[in-house]
């Protein structure tokens, strides 16, 4: 079966501007609504942040501090993670 | 002669029948005897020699057998004291092994027992360290206030970086 041209090229587009959007899009994920004196560091932090449309969800999980998922990138600062870090250390020195 | 009694005729009768009887009797019955008894005699000294001989024999095979018997026990005694240094020796070289393999397993088992231990350290540890761990979050999830957890954002967020550590979802 062939495709038409046009529709396999539309079909492209469509593709690479989802492709386009989901690598743009930004999640904020903290323990509990932050303000903005809480997002203007993190706005130096990472100044793409500006820009862009973010979506904010809590998640209580996660303790305190943030996580930042740009795309398939995260940036976990929050103090699960720290708890994380701090037993993989434990286990390195065990080692 | 007659004047005396003595008959001349008779007296050589008598001599012709004895010399008749001498030679009669030499021939059929001295001679035959004669031969008997020296032929007994032969036999007897035949005899005698055979069982000299024998005598002579047995003794010597007595000597012999004494002899070989006395070679036979020294030969015994060589074999018997070879083997027993023979089984020394080998009992010696099985202690050894033994030993030597003895040693080898115990050195194993010691290491094996050493890994062991260090596993089960390790696994306590572990599990001590997610224990505590998960203490402290379960502490902090009921414990930790919104003001808390706020000073604790902003603390995070105030101590940021430029090294942005990044990594796939």
């Amino acid at each position: 079966m062939k495709i038409d041209k046009s529709i396999k090229e539309s079909l492209k587009k469509y593709l690479a501007e989802l492709l386009k959007k989901e690598k743009e899009k930004i999640t904020l994920i903290s323990a509990y609504p932050l303000d903005n004196t809480e997002l203007s560091p993190l706005y130096e932090y990472i100044p793409d942040l500006k820009e862009s449309q973010i979506s904010f969800v809590i998640d209580k999980k996660i303790l305190a501090g943030v996580v930042i998922k740009i795309g398939s990138k995260v940036i976990d600062l929050s103090l699960s993670d720290r708890l994380n870090q701090l037993r993989n250390k434990i286990y390195e020195i065990d080692r | 002669m007659g004047q005396l009694g003595l008959d001349i005729k008779q007296i050589v009768a008598q001599v012709l029948n004895f010399i008749l009887f001498f030679l009669i009797f030499k021939k059929f019955i001295a001679s035959p005897f004669a031969n008997f008894l020296n032929q007994e005699q032969r036999k007897e000294k035949e005899a005698q020699d055979i069982l000299t001989k024998l005598k002579q024999d047995e003794e010597s095979l007595l000597q012999k057998q004494v002899r070989l018997k006395q070679e036979m026990k020294k030969e015994m005694d060589k074999a018997l004291k070879e083997a027993k240094k023979e089984a020394e020796l080998i009992k010696n070289q099985l202690i050894t092994e033994a030993k030597k393999e003895a040693d080898e397993i115990k050195k194993r088992a010691k290491i094996q027992l050493e890994d062991e231990r260090e596993k089960l350290d390790r696994s306590v540890k572990e599990k001590l360290v997610d224990l505590s761990v998960a203490i402290v979050n379960r502490a902090f999830k009921e414990y930790l206030d919104d003001e808390t957890k706020k000073k604790i954002t902003q603390y995070i967020l105030a101590n940021l970086t430029k090294d942005i550590i990044y990594y796939e979802n």
